[in-house]
Protein backbone atom coordinates (compact mmCIF):
# COMPACT_ATOMS: atom_id res chain seq x y z
CA UNK A 1 0.00 0.00 0.00
CA UNK A 2 1.24 3.16 -0.79
CA UNK A 3 -0.36 5.54 1.06
CA UNK A 4 1.96 8.45 0.59
CA UNK A 5 0.26 8.80 -2.34
CA UNK A 6 -1.49 11.07 -0.80
CA UNK A 7 0.97 13.15 -0.97
CA UNK A 8 1.33 13.61 -4.57
CA UNK A 9 -1.97 14.88 -4.40
CA UNK A 10 -1.57 17.62 -1.63
CA UNK A 11 1.32 18.80 -3.56
CA UNK A 12 -0.52 19.13 -7.00
CA UNK A 13 -3.09 20.66 -5.24
CA UNK A 14 -0.56 23.02 -3.98
CA UNK A 15 1.37 24.02 -7.39
CA UNK A 16 -2.50 24.70 -7.97
CA UNK A 17 -2.89 27.53 -5.69
CA UNK A 18 0.57 28.51 -5.20
CA UNK A 19 1.30 31.07 -7.35
CA UNK A 20 -1.74 33.41 -6.93
CA UNK A 21 -0.28 36.54 -5.53
CA UNK A 22 -1.39 37.84 -1.64
CA UNK A 23 -0.04 39.20 1.70
CA UNK A 24 1.75 37.48 3.99
CA UNK A 25 -0.64 36.39 6.66
CA UNK A 26 -0.97 37.68 10.25
CA UNK A 27 1.17 36.18 12.98
CA UNK A 28 -0.61 33.22 14.34
CA UNK A 29 -2.84 32.61 11.53
CA UNK A 30 -3.94 29.41 11.77
CA UNK A 31 -3.45 29.14 7.95
CA UNK A 32 0.32 29.32 8.19
CA UNK A 33 1.50 25.54 7.88
CA UNK A 34 3.31 24.61 10.96
CA UNK A 35 6.20 23.94 9.28
CA UNK A 36 6.92 27.98 8.13
CA UNK A 37 9.93 28.80 8.51
CA UNK A 38 11.58 25.17 8.83
CA UNK A 39 13.92 24.25 6.29
CA UNK A 40 12.46 21.72 3.13
CA UNK A 41 14.61 18.88 2.80
CA UNK A 42 14.38 15.15 1.43
CA UNK A 43 12.59 14.10 4.77
CA UNK A 44 9.84 16.03 5.40
CA UNK A 45 6.69 14.25 6.57
CA UNK A 46 2.84 14.09 6.08
CA UNK A 47 0.96 13.97 8.82
CA UNK A 48 -3.07 12.19 8.03
CA UNK A 49 -5.14 12.07 11.16
CA UNK A 50 -8.91 10.89 11.21
CA UNK A 51 -11.15 9.66 13.86
CA UNK A 52 -10.57 5.88 12.03
CA UNK A 53 -9.47 4.34 8.77
CA UNK A 54 -9.42 1.34 6.46
CA UNK A 55 -6.82 0.01 4.81
CA UNK A 56 -8.38 -2.65 2.18
CA UNK A 57 -5.04 -4.47 0.84
CA UNK A 58 -6.54 -6.03 -1.66
CA UNK A 59 -7.55 -2.84 -3.31
CA UNK A 60 -5.52 -0.64 -2.61
CA UNK A 61 -7.27 0.88 -1.23
CA UNK A 62 -7.10 3.51 1.62
CA UNK A 63 -10.63 5.16 3.24
CA UNK A 64 -10.09 8.01 6.18
CA UNK A 65 -13.47 8.86 7.98
CA UNK A 66 -13.93 11.62 10.20
CA UNK A 67 -12.17 15.08 11.15
CA UNK A 68 -9.87 14.16 8.23
CA UNK A 69 -6.72 16.38 8.67
CA UNK A 70 -3.77 16.21 6.12
CA UNK A 71 -0.51 18.28 7.42
CA UNK A 72 2.54 18.91 5.33
CA UNK A 73 4.91 21.34 4.98
CA UNK A 74 3.53 23.00 2.41
CA UNK A 75 0.08 22.08 2.74
CA UNK A 76 -3.27 21.82 4.82
CA UNK A 77 -6.49 19.97 3.81
CA UNK A 78 -9.30 18.64 5.96
CA UNK A 79 -12.42 16.93 5.02
CA UNK A 80 -14.79 14.51 6.94
CA UNK A 81 -13.60 11.34 4.68
CA UNK A 82 -11.26 10.88 2.06
CA UNK A 83 -10.18 7.51 0.29
CA UNK A 84 -7.30 7.29 -1.88
CA UNK A 85 -6.78 4.33 -4.62
CA UNK A 86 -3.71 3.46 -6.02
CA UNK A 87 -2.07 0.95 -8.62
CA UNK A 88 1.65 -0.36 -8.42
CA UNK A 89 3.39 2.04 -7.06
CA UNK A 90 0.97 5.30 -7.87
CA UNK A 91 -2.04 6.91 -6.79
CA UNK A 92 -4.80 6.87 -9.42
CA UNK A 93 -7.92 8.43 -7.55
CA UNK A 94 -8.42 10.21 -4.71
CA UNK A 95 -11.35 11.98 -3.35
CA UNK A 96 -12.46 14.14 -0.86
CA UNK A 97 -15.85 15.26 0.39
CA UNK A 98 -17.60 17.34 2.68
CA UNK A 99 -16.38 20.37 3.90
CA UNK A 100 -13.00 20.08 2.03
CA UNK A 101 -10.58 22.88 2.51
CA UNK A 102 -7.12 22.49 0.90
CA UNK A 103 -4.42 25.75 2.56
CA UNK A 104 -1.53 26.20 0.58
CA UNK A 105 1.46 28.63 1.62
CA UNK A 106 4.80 30.21 0.36
CA UNK A 107 6.25 33.26 0.95
CA UNK A 108 5.71 34.86 -1.96
CA UNK A 109 2.04 34.41 -2.68
CA UNK A 110 0.63 33.85 1.16
CA UNK A 111 -2.11 31.95 2.02
CA UNK A 112 -4.34 30.49 -0.28
CA UNK A 113 -7.56 28.92 0.29
CA UNK A 114 -10.02 26.07 -1.95
CA UNK A 115 -13.21 25.28 -0.40
CA UNK A 116 -15.20 22.79 -1.88
CA UNK A 117 -17.55 19.96 -1.11
CA UNK A 118 -15.83 17.42 -2.89
CA UNK A 119 -12.41 17.60 -4.61
CA UNK A 120 -11.17 14.45 -6.62
CA UNK A 121 -7.72 13.75 -7.93
CA UNK A 122 -7.28 11.77 -11.14
CA UNK A 123 -3.85 10.15 -12.13
CA UNK A 124 -3.82 8.90 -16.12
CA UNK A 125 -1.39 8.16 -18.36
CA UNK A 126 -2.63 8.22 -21.95
CA UNK A 127 0.00 8.00 -24.96
CA UNK A 128 3.27 7.43 -22.23
CA UNK A 129 2.00 10.71 -20.89
CA UNK A 130 0.29 11.61 -17.55
CA UNK A 131 -2.47 13.79 -17.16
CA UNK A 132 -3.26 14.61 -13.52
CA UNK A 133 -6.20 17.17 -12.89
CA UNK A 134 -7.90 17.98 -9.69
CA UNK A 135 -11.73 18.58 -9.73
CA UNK A 136 -13.70 21.09 -7.31
CA UNK A 137 -17.49 20.54 -7.11
CA UNK A 138 -20.01 21.35 -4.77
CA UNK A 139 -23.52 19.67 -3.78
CA UNK A 140 -26.58 20.78 -5.70
CA UNK A 141 -27.79 23.55 -3.83
CA UNK A 142 -24.74 24.26 -1.86
CA UNK A 143 -22.20 27.27 -2.85
CA UNK A 144 -20.18 26.64 -5.61
CA UNK A 145 -16.26 25.94 -4.91
CA UNK A 146 -14.14 28.29 -4.55
CA UNK A 147 -10.85 29.65 -4.82
CA UNK A 148 -9.40 32.23 -2.44
CA UNK A 149 -5.78 34.39 -2.50
CA UNK A 150 -5.47 37.96 -1.12
CA UNK A 151 -6.07 38.96 -4.80
CA UNK A 152 -9.65 37.77 -4.34
CA UNK A 153 -12.01 35.07 -4.64
CA UNK A 154 -12.79 33.03 -8.00
CA UNK A 155 -15.51 30.17 -8.18
CA UNK A 156 -17.49 28.59 -10.43
CA UNK A 157 -19.82 25.26 -10.57
CA UNK A 158 -16.96 23.35 -11.88
CA UNK A 159 -13.37 23.92 -10.80
CA UNK A 160 -10.91 21.43 -12.41
CA UNK A 161 -6.96 22.66 -11.89
CA UNK A 162 -4.24 21.08 -13.88
CA UNK A 163 -1.52 20.53 -11.70
CA UNK A 164 1.16 19.64 -14.06
CA UNK A 165 0.50 22.87 -15.89
CA UNK A 166 -0.89 25.32 -13.57
CA UNK A 167 -3.94 25.91 -15.43
CA UNK A 168 -7.04 26.10 -14.02
CA UNK A 169 -10.67 25.87 -15.05
CA UNK A 170 -13.45 27.31 -13.88
CA UNK A 171 -17.08 26.59 -15.09
CA UNK A 172 -20.27 28.58 -14.57
CA UNK A 173 -23.46 26.50 -13.95
CA UNK A 174 -26.19 26.39 -16.40
CA UNK A 175 -26.00 29.62 -18.12
CA UNK A 176 -24.01 31.32 -15.28
CA UNK A 177 -20.89 33.26 -15.44
CA UNK A 178 -17.83 31.88 -13.07
CA UNK A 179 -17.18 34.41 -10.91
CA UNK A 180 -14.28 36.28 -9.81
CA UNK A 181 -14.10 39.07 -6.79
CA UNK A 182 -10.58 41.01 -7.31
CA UNK A 183 -9.73 42.82 -3.45
CA UNK A 184 -8.09 46.07 -4.36
CA UNK A 185 -6.21 46.32 -0.96
CA UNK A 186 -3.43 44.98 -1.40
CA UNK A 187 -2.97 44.05 2.09
CA UNK A 188 -5.41 42.18 2.61
CA UNK A 189 -5.22 38.50 3.09
CA UNK A 190 -7.51 35.94 2.03
CA UNK A 191 -8.99 35.88 5.65
CA UNK A 192 -9.72 39.99 5.19
CA UNK A 193 -7.87 40.88 8.13
CA UNK A 194 -5.26 43.54 7.15
CA UNK A 195 -1.74 42.69 8.47
CA UNK A 196 1.98 43.65 8.21
CA UNK A 197 3.56 39.94 10.10
CA UNK A 198 6.62 39.33 8.49
CA UNK A 199 6.62 36.62 5.92
CA UNK A 200 7.46 33.29 7.53
CA UNK A 201 10.85 31.66 5.90
CA UNK A 202 9.42 28.82 4.15
CA UNK A 203 10.92 27.77 0.83
CA UNK A 204 8.69 28.21 -2.44
CA UNK A 205 8.60 25.10 -4.79
CA UNK A 206 9.85 24.94 -7.95
CA UNK A 207 6.54 23.95 -9.59
CA UNK A 208 5.35 25.92 -12.43
CA UNK A 209 3.26 29.51 -12.34
CA UNK A 210 -0.30 29.22 -12.08
CA UNK A 211 -2.59 30.78 -15.07
CA UNK A 212 -6.03 30.71 -14.36
CA UNK A 213 -8.50 30.19 -17.49
CA UNK A 214 -12.13 30.82 -18.10
CA UNK A 215 -13.87 28.17 -20.78
CA UNK A 216 -14.26 31.22 -22.69
CA UNK A 217 -10.33 31.71 -22.48
CA UNK A 218 -10.78 34.91 -20.31
CA UNK A 219 -7.41 34.67 -17.93
CA UNK A 220 -8.49 35.26 -13.97
CA UNK A 221 -6.28 35.65 -11.39
CA UNK A 222 -3.15 37.10 -12.83
CA UNK B 1 2.36 -4.09 -1.15
CA UNK B 2 2.01 -7.32 -1.98
CA UNK B 3 -2.14 -7.94 -1.53
CA UNK B 4 -1.92 -11.21 -2.05
CA UNK B 5 0.38 -12.14 0.51
CA UNK B 6 -1.17 -9.98 3.32
CA UNK B 7 -3.98 -11.84 2.48
CA UNK B 8 -3.26 -15.13 2.22
CA UNK B 9 -0.44 -14.99 4.83
CA UNK B 10 -1.50 -13.87 8.17
CA UNK B 11 -4.62 -15.79 8.47
CA UNK B 12 -3.02 -19.19 7.48
CA UNK B 13 -0.11 -17.70 9.58
CA UNK B 14 -2.61 -17.58 12.37
CA UNK B 15 -4.68 -20.85 12.09
CA UNK B 16 -0.97 -22.67 12.12
CA UNK B 17 -0.55 -20.90 14.99
CA UNK B 18 -3.30 -21.49 16.85
CA UNK B 19 -3.70 -25.07 15.47
CA UNK B 20 -0.97 -26.28 17.60
CA UNK B 21 1.57 -26.52 14.95
CA UNK B 22 4.27 -24.09 16.00
CA UNK B 23 7.62 -23.76 13.61
CA UNK B 24 10.31 -22.65 15.58
CA UNK B 25 10.70 -22.56 19.43
CA UNK B 26 7.76 -23.46 21.35
CA UNK B 27 6.94 -24.39 24.49
CA UNK B 28 3.43 -26.03 25.43
CA UNK B 29 2.55 -25.00 28.63
CA UNK B 30 -1.03 -26.51 28.68
CA UNK B 31 -3.68 -27.88 26.33
CA UNK B 32 -4.90 -24.08 24.93
CA UNK B 33 -2.02 -22.12 25.55
CA UNK B 34 1.65 -22.38 24.33
CA UNK B 35 3.92 -19.41 24.37
CA UNK B 36 6.82 -18.32 22.13
CA UNK B 37 5.64 -19.30 18.90
CA UNK B 38 5.98 -18.42 15.15
CA UNK B 39 4.40 -19.36 11.85
CA UNK B 40 5.29 -18.83 8.70
CA UNK B 41 4.15 -19.21 5.46
CA UNK B 42 6.25 -19.21 1.55
CA UNK B 43 5.89 -17.80 -1.74
CA UNK B 44 4.61 -20.39 -3.97
CA UNK B 45 7.86 -22.52 -5.39
CA UNK B 46 10.04 -21.03 -3.05
CA UNK B 47 12.11 -21.06 0.62
CA UNK B 48 11.09 -17.09 0.49
CA UNK B 49 8.84 -16.38 3.56
CA UNK B 50 5.85 -14.59 2.67
CA UNK B 51 4.28 -14.16 5.76
CA UNK B 52 5.50 -14.47 9.45
CA UNK B 53 3.26 -14.64 12.16
CA UNK B 54 4.50 -14.55 15.70
CA UNK B 55 3.50 -13.99 19.38
CA UNK B 56 4.59 -14.32 22.83
CA UNK B 57 1.85 -16.41 24.22
CA UNK B 58 -1.73 -17.78 23.36
CA UNK B 59 -4.95 -18.32 25.02
CA UNK B 60 -7.64 -20.46 23.96
CA UNK B 61 -11.09 -18.98 25.33
CA UNK B 62 -13.72 -20.55 24.12
CA UNK B 63 -13.41 -20.53 19.73
CA UNK B 64 -10.90 -17.48 19.84
CA UNK B 65 -7.45 -17.19 21.49
CA UNK B 66 -5.94 -14.57 23.05
CA UNK B 67 -2.40 -13.51 22.03
CA UNK B 68 0.02 -10.86 23.59
CA UNK B 69 2.71 -8.86 21.47
CA UNK B 70 1.28 -9.94 18.26
CA UNK B 71 3.11 -9.20 15.42
CA UNK B 72 2.64 -9.90 11.68
CA UNK B 73 4.99 -9.35 8.81
CA UNK B 74 5.05 -9.30 5.20
CA UNK B 75 8.03 -9.86 3.04
CA UNK B 76 8.56 -9.33 -0.96
CA UNK B 77 9.34 -12.13 -2.91
CA UNK B 78 13.67 -10.87 -2.65
CA UNK B 79 13.45 -10.61 1.50
CA UNK B 80 13.12 -7.40 1.91
CA UNK B 81 10.65 -6.63 4.73
CA UNK B 82 7.34 -4.87 3.49
CA UNK B 83 5.00 -4.11 6.21
CA UNK B 84 4.95 -5.14 10.15
CA UNK B 85 1.89 -4.60 12.09
CA UNK B 86 2.43 -5.19 15.74
CA UNK B 87 -0.39 -5.19 18.92
CA UNK B 88 0.39 -5.90 22.08
CA UNK B 89 -2.77 -7.44 22.52
CA UNK B 90 -5.17 -9.50 20.26
CA UNK B 91 -8.55 -12.11 19.79
CA UNK B 92 -8.16 -14.09 16.65
CA UNK B 93 -11.60 -16.23 16.19
CA UNK B 94 -11.13 -19.09 13.57
CA UNK B 95 -14.47 -19.51 12.64
CA UNK B 96 -14.87 -16.33 11.87
CA UNK B 97 -11.66 -15.74 10.50
CA UNK B 98 -11.39 -12.55 12.55
CA UNK B 99 -8.77 -10.43 14.76
CA UNK B 100 -9.49 -7.72 16.65
CA UNK B 101 -8.44 -5.65 19.67
CA UNK B 102 -9.52 -2.80 21.07
CA UNK B 103 -6.22 -1.66 22.15
CA UNK B 104 -3.26 0.33 19.97
CA UNK B 105 -1.62 -1.10 16.81
CA UNK B 106 1.00 0.08 15.09
CA UNK B 107 1.47 -0.24 11.20
CA UNK B 108 4.94 0.03 9.73
CA UNK B 109 6.54 -0.22 6.15
CA UNK B 110 9.65 -2.11 5.50
CA UNK B 111 11.57 1.11 4.92
CA UNK B 112 10.78 2.78 7.40
CA UNK B 113 9.04 5.60 5.39
CA UNK B 114 5.30 5.35 6.79
CA UNK B 115 3.59 4.72 10.70
CA UNK B 116 0.25 3.98 11.23
CA UNK B 117 -0.81 3.90 14.77
CA UNK B 118 -4.76 3.45 16.25
CA UNK B 119 -6.45 2.09 18.75
CA UNK B 120 -8.73 -0.33 18.52
CA UNK B 121 -8.51 -2.74 15.17
CA UNK B 122 -10.16 -5.19 13.67
CA UNK B 123 -8.71 -7.61 10.78
CA UNK B 124 -10.63 -9.09 7.98
CA UNK B 125 -8.75 -11.75 6.59
CA UNK B 126 -11.18 -12.58 3.79
CA UNK B 127 -11.35 -9.02 2.68
CA UNK B 128 -7.92 -7.97 3.56
CA UNK B 129 -8.95 -5.13 5.61
CA UNK B 130 -7.62 -4.07 8.53
CA UNK B 131 -10.43 -1.04 10.19
CA UNK B 132 -8.12 1.33 13.03
CA UNK B 133 -11.38 2.52 14.82
CA UNK B 134 -9.71 5.49 16.76
CA UNK B 135 -7.11 7.67 16.65
CA UNK B 136 -5.63 7.36 13.44
CA UNK B 137 -2.62 9.20 12.93
CA UNK B 138 -0.72 7.94 10.19
CA UNK B 139 2.93 9.59 9.71
CA UNK B 140 4.60 9.34 6.31
CA UNK B 141 8.37 10.42 5.26
CA UNK B 142 8.73 11.18 1.56
CA UNK B 143 10.67 12.75 -0.81
CA UNK B 144 9.17 15.86 -2.15
CA UNK B 145 8.54 15.03 -5.84
CA UNK B 146 8.81 17.75 -8.38
CA UNK B 147 5.42 16.93 -10.49
CA UNK B 148 6.11 19.66 -12.63
CA UNK B 149 9.01 17.69 -14.89
CA UNK B 150 6.35 15.13 -16.24
CA UNK B 151 5.32 15.23 -19.66
CA UNK B 152 1.68 16.36 -19.37
CA UNK B 153 -1.22 15.61 -21.51
CA UNK B 154 -2.75 18.71 -20.25
CA UNK B 155 -4.77 20.87 -22.04
CA UNK B 156 -3.37 24.26 -23.60
CA UNK B 157 -1.49 26.65 -20.47
CA UNK B 158 -2.30 30.49 -20.89
CA UNK B 159 0.63 32.10 -21.22
CA UNK B 160 0.15 35.20 -18.38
Amino acid sequence: MKLFFIIAFLIATGAALEAQTNAPPAAGDSLVPESAGAATNETNKTVIRADSGEYQFLSNTVVYRGNVSVVDPQFKLSCEWLVARGESSQVTNIIATTNVVIRTYDPKNGTNEAIADRAEYVFQVIDHATNETLTLTALPGNPDPVMKSAKGSESGRVIIIHPLTGQVEFFGGHGEQAETIINRDANLNPLGKSTNAPVPAIPATNLPPVTATNTDGTNHGK
Amino acid sequence: MKAHALSCGIWAGAVWLLSGTWIGHTEDLRPGQASGFSAVEYYPDSQQIRVRTSAAEGTQVGDQYVVTDFKLEWFAPDGKLVWVATAPHCLIDQITELASSPGHLTLQSGDGKMRVDGDGFLWRQKESSLNLSNHLVQVTYATLANTGTAKSNAAKVTKP
